[in-house]
Parts: structure tokens; sequence; C-alpha cells
């Protein structure tokens, strides 16, 4: 599956800036960023520590609010929301995955899948979830407590959790940060499997560029700006791409 | 949500069954109380009802069931011939109830309790009006006596024996013709009691031809209301008459508010556990919200509202609030007997039934507890509300503690002195003592609260200092333990404060008691004169003893020193003491301010001697005159003949003659015989004379030098001291609770850090040492902070007590012993999390996330 311009916008960022401190301290952690995200696309957000790109997540998110500039997520300009109403948009809008997975430790596998939509109040789409559930192969491990699980298997609960309710977009930080490269490997081909079978827009932020190659689409972040925005090549061609940043 | 406030308590075991400790214990004496005094009240009731089965009308003295600790009111038996002639009546019969005499088996052992509580007498009334059932009989003719079945029992008196009775007269024999219960009870409120004749116990009493009460039947037809208008119009208003529902009301709420002390005493401790217990479960709280920051913000990023936040930790608390209730309720219950147990071991004893769980008991511990749990942990849950949900992306989740802002400690301070200034409001302002002493409470849970909010600045300084000595021997592992401390001051500082409750309290009592006893031994030293104190603990003295005393060769001069009570016309009381003019300036030496020894030599029947602010407070000065009435409403009229202080409390307010006071206001007993050697006797003399005297004729008393008998009083004050300090001991256990908790929750948070220190070779001693390292400067700031609480506590309230000769002496053992406790609880509460962070796995700790 491949980007089509002409899909309509699920994330659009339109001249982002994000300043912290004041006067001569102040640093400027995004410097006018405008980006758009089609649904449907799959996208990796690079840069070197301090790029901006992990503030461009927190905003484009509704985590963090811009100094100036303006996000709409799903047709809704975020700088509108008041807090309880970013939070129905993140319960109902948009799914998570951490670097640190964040499970809740005592609720197990299927309670922490199910979360998004236990704190809703609504009811799980059974085939959805029963499908959701093979697709993580976590099947003879629903009943697992998370400490009893690995870490891949952890962030395939949290990935699960994080399409449970069919948000509109996932944003993924570092997904792969704390795992080996076989878990990895089978995070990063679930997030694939969800672009490609159920359409699901995904954003993931990461510096690994073998992770990066998984995506369609690579936005490469540098000083609080964006200085490359182009289909993404395999590991070696993203390795080379970021080498010229 | 619910599920995961419910998991996270099923899954933290340690830290709910601590946390919910400090719960139960509070809790637990609150209902205990409410069990106890319910029990003993409703005992009593069931007593009174049956006791006064077939009295229609009782006919009492005017003034009785006004207070408890005046002479016995009386009222001439000729009102008993009065009350048969009304028509309607059945019977009639004149008794004299609750005198008070000692009862000595032939060993010459007192029978009944040895600790102070009275042996009461009552005279034996027609069968249809006895109160008692009876082994063997009631005693029929004059010399004979039936005793309290359990006082009999203990002393191995049964019917048949010989005993000898010693009332404010001469000690003579009488025969046992039966052994009385009451009620089933083989005792009166754990008191002994004796049956004598009613002739008997009026010359036991001294109260020939009186009676206390009248208990009167109706012939069938006539209604108690009916017969109470009858009896009254033949009697006159010299005496009251109730009818027996009026009268049983009157006794069980006289009882009521005997018992009501012992209730709101008890109560106070409770509610002083359950604030210990309120920090506690804040202290947790708010760590273990800490903890899960990150958890938050997770939660908050995948959609969960503060609201939902909120509901989660505020159900955990919920539910360790109803659940700690429950179980304190349960606690409670059965903490009830032991209480019992408690005061019965000082004296205090109570009749035992099944135990009364009231639905308020029910209601009050489910309701405080649960509420107390839920106040303390609000401000953890709006906290955790607060937390951002870009929190879940940080690495590192406790966050920094931020520096207070000004304001915020304005605030902390303006609790804390607010506590100071309702504490003074309540002790300078001359309010009543109820509303004086409710001030001085509010104000000191204010303090407690303020000092508990200001002591995180106080973390850095006192960790140091109390570091230091720790350091010189601990090396690196003492280090890394201050460091520790310092770490979140507001963590330690939380932890200290509940231990510092607790220790404040303990130091205040302490310091307070010690006060009272230096006060007490001064002020008696200076007002007594006399080289010997003849004393009874149950307070009955009899009079006989300083005229036998006096005619012993060694001995110069022996007098009584008699006590009394009298009211004035706005019915206030009156504290009244009679001395022998002829005789006090040997045996006392008054402090005057308008007045002398020789004033006092010449003082008339019709004279009084004053305490100064007593007098002053009056308008009354030497030459003026003023009226006390006596329990017979009848006023005396005395005349002002000079003022003095009295630090020491043994004079009353008013000095009288030993005579006026013994037959103007009825008061047979006397506090002590006070003896003083003749010239050229020896003490031994003295001694082997005065013990030769009291074995003969009074065999319960002995002789006690002046300094002797201060010992003595001091150390009987002791004994309160330590149900004090038991009561107070639960405050500070659950403190222990809430450092052991800390401890193992910051044990859990650097698990990565423990692994380290392992890892580059710290021995598990030095990793048990640092643990124990923090307990004891946590511990140790407690008992700092409490210490200078209780100092602070002592000075305030010792302030307005000087005028009454209160010195404050400072216990400096005590208050050091109370900080190497506090070093010693840190140790103990160590101990479990040591073990706990030494067994932390080096390579699981660094994997650890």
């Amino acid at each position: 599956m491949s980007v089509t311009t002409t899909s309509p916008l699920i994330v659009s960022a339109l001249d982002l800036r994000r300043t912290y401190g004041e006067g001569d301290a102040a640093v400027h952690a995004l410097a006018g960023v405008s980006v758009d995200f089609p649904t449907g696309g799959y996208t990796a957000v690079m840069g070197p520590s301090g790029s901006g790109k992990s503030t461009l997540m927190h905003l484009l998110a509704g985590l963090d609010r811009p100094t100036s500039g303006t996000v709409a997520v799903d047709g809704i300009e975020l700088s509108a929301l008041d807090d309880s109403e970013l939070t129905r948009l993140r319960r109902d809008r948009l799914g998570f995955v951490f670097q640190a997975f964040n499970l809740v430790p005592v609720l197990n596998a299927e309670e922490n899948i199910l979360l998004p939509l236990t704190l809703a109040d609504r009811e799980p789409d059974r085939d959805w979830y029963d499908e959701l559930i093979r697709t993580v192969d976590l099947g003879d491990r629903r009943t697992h407590r998370p400490s009893e699980l690995s870490g891949g298997q952890q962030q395939r609960v949290a990935v699960a959790r994080a399409l449970v309710h069919k948000p509109a977009v996932v944003f993924a930080d570092e997904p792969t940060g704390n795992l080996d490269s076989t878990s990895s490997a089978e995070v990063l081909s679930l997030l694939r499997r969800a672009a490609d079978d159920y359409g699901q827009t995904i954003v993931m932020v990461t510096h690994d560029p073998n992770a990066a190659s998984y995506a369609d689409r690579l936005v490469v972040l540098a000083d609080g700006r964006v200085v490359r925005d182009e289909p993404a090549g395999d590991a070696e061609a993203v390795l080379e791409l970021m080498k010229t940043v | 949500m619910n599920r995961l406030a419910l998991r996270g308590l099923r899954e933290r075991k340690a830290r709910t069954a601590f946390t919910l400790l400090a719960v139960v214990l509070g809790v637990a004496l609150i209902a205990g109380t409410f069990v106890l005094t319910d029990t003993i009240s409703k005992s009593f009731d069931k007593l009174i009802a049956t006791s006064g089965e077939n009295v229609d009308v009782r006919v009492v003295a005017p003034d009785t069931g006004d207070d408890f600790d005046s002479a016995t009111a009386t009222f001439p038996a000729s009102v008993a011939e009065r009350v048969e002639q009304v028509d309607g009546v059945a019977a009639a019969d004149g008794a004299y109830r609750e005198g008070f005499v000692t009862v000595i088996d032939e060993a010459g052992e007192r029978v009944g309790p040895t600790t102070g509580a009275p042996n009461i007498a009552f005279s034996a009334v027609e069968e249809r009006f006895d109160p008692y059932e009876y082994e063997g009989r009631a005693p029929a003719a004059d010399g004979e006596v039936a005793l309290s079945e359990k006082a009999a029992q203990d002393a191995g008196v049964s019917v048949g024996d010989e005993v000898r009775i010693q009332g404010v007269g001469e000690i003579e024999p009488y025969e046992v013709v039966g052994l009385a219960t009451f009620g089933g009870a083989g005792s009166v409120g754990g008191a002994a009691f004796t049956v004598l004749t009613l002739p008997d116990v009026q010359k036991v009493t001294g109260d020939a031809g009186k009676l206390t009460e009248i208990d009167v039947q109706a012939e069938p037809g006539v209604s108690q209301a009916e017969l109470k208008r009858r009896v009254s119009a033949a009697v006159g208003t010299n005496v009251a008459v109730r009818t027996g529902e009026e009268d049983q009301a009157q006794q069980s709420q006289d009882l009521d508010e005997i018992l009501s002390f012992l209730t709101i005493g008890l109560l106070v401790f409770g509610l002083i556990a359950l604030l210990v217990g309120a920090f506690v479960i804040f202290n947790t709280f708010t760590i273990t919200v800490a903890q899960r920051t990150r958890e938050f913000g997770m939660l908050r990023t995948i959609g969960a509202s503060r609201r939902q936040i909120l509901r989660a930790v505020v159900l955990e608390a919920l539910l360790i609030g109803a659940i700690g209730s429950v179980l304190g309720l349960l606690a409670g219950i059965g903490l009830a007997p032991l209480l019992y147990a408690l005061f019965g071991a000082i004296g205090f004893d109570f009749p035992s039934t099944a135990l009364v769980i009231a639905a308020r008991t029910i209601v009050v511990a489910i309701l405080l507890g649960t509420v107390v749990t839920l106040l303390s942990s609000l401000v953890p849950a709006i906290r955790a509300t607060r937390v951002s949900p870009i929190e879940a992306l940080r690495e590192g989740a406790v966050g920094t503690p931020k520096r207070k802002r000004r304001w915020v400690l304005a605030f902390e301070a303006g609790v804390a002195g607010l506590g100071v200034a309702l504490m003074l409001v309540g002790l300078f302002a001359g309010l009543d003592s109820s509303p004086a002493l409710t001030l001085l409470g509010i104000g000191a849970v204010l303090v407690f609260i303020g000092v508990g909010l200001l002591s995180p600045l106080l973390v850095g300084p006192l960790a140091s200092l109390i570091g230091r000595p720790l350091k010189a021997t601990g090396g690196v592992a003492a280090k890394i333990a201050t460091g520790n401390a310092v770490r979140t001051p507001s963590r330690t500082a939380g932890t200290a404060a509940a231990l510092m409750i607790g220790i404040a309290l303990v130091a205040f009592v302490a310091i307070f008691v010690n006060g009272f006893k230096a006060s007490f031994s001064g002020a008696f030293e200076e007002a007594v004169t006399a080289d010997f104190v003849v004393f009874d603990n149950s307070g009955l003295m009899p009079e006989a003893v300083a005229p036998a005393a006096a005619a012993l060769p060694s001995v110069g001069t022996a007098a009584n020193l008699r006590v009394g009570s009298g009211k004035l016309a706005s019915g206030a009381d009156v504290a009244l003491a009679g001395l022998d003019p002829k005789l006090a300036p040997d045996v006392v030496k008054i402090d005057w301010v308008d007045g002398s020894d020789e004033a006092l030599a010449a003082l008339g029947p019709q004279d009084a001697m004053l305490k100064d602010d007593w007098a002053e407070e009056r308008k009354l000065e030497v030459g003026s005159a003023f009226e006390i009435r006596n329990a017979e409403r009848r006023p005396v009229r005395l005349t002002v003949r000079g003022t003095y202080e009295d630090r020491g409390q043994l004079f009353g307010d008013v000095v009288i003659q030993d005579r006026t006071l013994r037959e103007q206001f009825n008061s047979k007993a006397v506090l002590a015989a006070l003896v003083a050697a003749g010239p050229g006797s020896s003490e031994g003399e003295v001694r082997s004379e005065l013990a030769g005297l009291l074995d003969r004729r009074f065999p319960t008393l002995d002789p006690q030098t002046r300094e002797e008998f201060i010992d003595s009083q001091v150390g009987s004050v002791n004994q309160i001291l330590y149900v004090f300090y038991a009561l107070l001991a639960l405050s500070v256990i659950i403190a222990l609770f809430g450092i052991v908790n800390t401890l193992a929750l910051s044990v859990y948070e650097r698990t990565r850090e423990l692994g380290l220190l392992r890892a580059v070779g710290t021995s598990r001693r030095q990793i048990r040492r640092i643990v124990r390292g923090e307990a004891i400067i946590t511990a140790v700031m407690g008992a700092v902070l409490g210490v200078a609480i209780g100092v602070l506590f002592g000075i305030l309230v010792s302030r307005p007590l000087e005028s009454e000769g209160f010195v404050l002496a400072l216990p400096f053992v005590t208050l050091g012993v109370l900080l190497v406790l506090g070093a010693l609880a840190g140790v103990l509460a160590a101990i479990a999390p040591a073990r706990r962070a030494s067994r932390v796995d080096v390579l699981q700790a660094l994997t650890y996330q």
C-alpha cells in the first residue's frame, strides 16, 4: 500500500513552534514545522537527539500545546479543546505505543488491551478483539500479567491496546527502544500489518533506521525543522540518508 | 478503573495491610470505648431497675446526686415516720446508703479492694426493697454483717466468721451472717459492699438518727405520681421526693455523667490514634501516587479523564477506609474486655455482662474510619489527577520535588500559629473547662498538622545533625542513608510527623506529671511540718486516729486534716478544710497573705480563713462575712479572719474549725492525721509507738514519715502515667507501621539503585545498614520534633497553672529516653525493609524497568 495524496488528511500541522524558556535562555524545540499525515499512512519521524521529533509528536497528539501554530486531528482543531475534550479525543481517536510499554501491572493482558474501551465505558467489538488477539499472537497469554510476559509480548499487548478502539491515528514513541532485534521485528511487522490490513494511520518516532525502514514515509527533523520528507527506503538507505542530515 | 483500585490493593498486600492497620487501631480504640462504656452503662441500668422494683417513691436528701465526692447527704430519720402515716403507703423503710467502711479480716487484712476503691456500707431494708440476694441471710440484729460475695471470697471469709469493721469511730467486731450478691454480681462496679443494720450503719458513719433515703411502696391502685404528691405534701421541702421511675432515671443519668468522663477520655486517645493514622495514610498515598506517576500519565494518554484517575485513587482509599473500619470495629469489640482489664488493674472495676454493641458504635466507627482515610487520601488523589499525560513518555518515573511557593509556606506556618493561638485562648481566656479543653485540643491538632507540613524544611538540617554520629561509625553506608533521607524531604518529614504526634504527647504527659510531682512534693514539704502522716488510700481515715496518737508519750501534737464541701448561694461548690486551731500551728505551716498563725490559733467556730485568689474573686477580705450552705441546705455564716496562698492544694478554698466542718457540714471522714514528735522524741520512738497503736486499733493503716508519704503519693501518680503511656503507645505503634511502609516503598522504588550498589561491591550488611540508617534518621527526627512540641505544650499548659503552684520541671532523663526509644523504633521498623533491600537480585535489579 502506498501513500495516495488524494486521501483526506488525518493529522495536519501548520507552522508549529514550541519554545521552552524565555529570552536568551529560550530553546526553540520546534521552529516552524508544517506537516500533514494522510489517512492510512505509516510514517517514521527521525532525527538526531534534540531535533524536536518527540516535541512534534507530543504536539500532534495533544499532549502538549504549541507556542504558536495549529494542529488538527481528524478535522478537529486541538487548540480549541479543553482538557476534558482532549481527554475524550485521545480516548476515542488516538492510540499510543510507548517505548517503556506502560502496561498497568495489576491488570492482565486482555484487561490491558481493553482498557481504552473500559475507560470510555464502551463494549468491545468481540470480532475485532478476537482478530486483534490473533494478529498479535497472544491467544494463550490473555490472562497473564505484564510481569509474566517478555518485553516483546508486552509491547504486542501495547500495540493491541493502541488498536482496540480503532483510532484515527496511532502514535508510537520509540516502540522498539527497549526490545531485542527479534522482538523489534515482531512489533514492527505488527504495525506494518495494521497499516496494510486495516488501513491504520501510524506516526512512529524512532532513531532506529531499521525501524524506519518498515514505514512508507520518512520525515526527518533537525534543529526544529523538517529537513527531509520522502518515501522510506530500506534500512541501508535510511542510514545513508540520516548521515546526510 | 474500579478493578484497577481493587487489584492494586490485593496486589500490594504488605502495603495495604500496613495502611489498613493505621485505620484499624484508631477505630478499634474508639469502638472499644463505646462498647466498654455502653456495656457498663447497660449493666448498671439493669441493676438499677431490678433493685428498685418495689420502690414506687423514693425520698432523698435535696442535693443527692449533685456530685459524687462530697459528704453523704442526709436528713433526719423522723421524716420516715411522717411518710409511713401518708395515706396510700403500703410500706416505707428508711435506709442509709453509701457510707464508707473498712472491713478487716482476722489476719488484720482489708476485705475488699486494696487499690483505693472504697468499701460501701448499706443498711439492710425490708425484703421487698432489698436489692441484694444472700447466701445465708441479711443482718437482722446489731453486730451482724453481710459482705459482698466477691470481696469475702477474695479474703477467704465465709458465713459464721468474725470480721472487724472500722468506720469513723472505733473498730468493732461483727459476725458474718450472709454473703450478698447484687443483680447476680458479687460486687457493685467491682467495689466491695457491706450490709449492716440501720443503727450500725448510722454508728459507723457517725450519722446517728440520719437517713439518706426512704423507700416507699404504694398500696394497690395508687399511682407513683399520686403517691409522690401525697408524700411531698407530708415531708415538706427539706427533702426531695421522686417517683420510682424518676429515681431510676436520675440514677442512670448520674452514672452516665460519670461514665462520660471515661468515654471522652478514651475517645481522645482513639482520635489521636486516628490522627496519626491519617498522617500515615496521607504519606503512603503520597508516595504511591508519586511512584505511579507514569501509570497515571499512561492512563491519561489513552483517554482516562481526571475524574477517572481521582475516582481510582479515592476508591482505593475508600476501600482501605471501609475495610479498616470494619476490622477496627471487630478489633474494638475484642479490645473492650482488654480495656476493662486495664482499668481493673489500676482499681477501677466495672461490672461485666454481655458486651453491648450499639448501632451508634457501628455507625461512628465505620463512618469515622472511612471519612478520615478518605480525607487523608484527598490531597494525594488530587495530585494524581494533575499528572500530565506526557509523564508517560518520560524516563525515570518520579519527578524531582518542587520547591514550595512562599504562600504555601506562609499558609503552613499560619496553621501552626493558629494552633498555638487557639491553645493560648483555651488556656488564658478563662473559659469553662469544656470549651477550653476543646480549643486546646483543636489547637494541638493544628500545631501537629502545621509542624508536619513545615517539617520538610527541617529535614535537611536535622538529618545532617542526626546523621553525624551515624557517619562517624557507619562510613559510606551512613552517608548514603543520610542522603536518602534528604532526597525526598516531604516523604521523610511526613513519616517522621506521624511518630512526632505520639512522642509529643508522651513527652507532654511526662512533663506535666513530673511538674505535678515536683509541685506536690515542694508544696507538701512547705505546708506540712508534721513528722508523720497517717493516710488511707480509700479516703476513709477514722477521725479517732489523731486523738489516739496524741495520747502516745512520744507524740507532741497529732491533728486531723479534715476535708469536706459546701455550696455558695449561687450553687458553686466550695472545697472546705477543717483544722483544730490549737493544734494546727504545730503540724502545718500556712503561707499567709493577710493573716498569721496567731489568728489561726484564735479561729472561732464561725470564723474562716480564705484562699487568697478565691477571696479576691468574691471580693471578700478580713472582717467580711459570708455564707456557705451545707448538704441539708442550711446556711452557715462565717467571718473572714485571714487569707492564705495554697500551692499544694491542701487546704481547699476555705479553712474552718475542724469541729465546724464536722458538725455543720457533716464531714465525718478526715483526709489525714498529721503527727509531730514531742520534744526529745526520736523519729524511731514515734514510729514504733504509732505503729503499735495503729496495729492494735486501726490495723489497715501504717505510719509514714512525711517523706515516705510524699514518695507514696508521687508513686501512685505513676499508675495513671502508665495508663496514659499504654494508650499513647498505640499511636506510636501506628507511626512505626508508617515508617515500615515508607521504607518498603522506598526500597521498592530504589531497586535498580540497590542493585547498582550491590554490583559495585556493597555488601548485604552495608545495604541493611543504609536502610536502617534512613529509618533511624526518620524516627529520631520524629522523636526530636515530638519532644520539642511536648516541651512547648508543657510550657504553655503550665503557665496558667503557675498561680496554683504548678512548677514546670522538665524530666530530662525521660525526654532523653524518648529520643533513644525513637532511634530503637527506627531500628525495629527497618528490620523487614532492610532484609528485603539486602536480598535484591543484582542482575534483575539492573534490568528492572
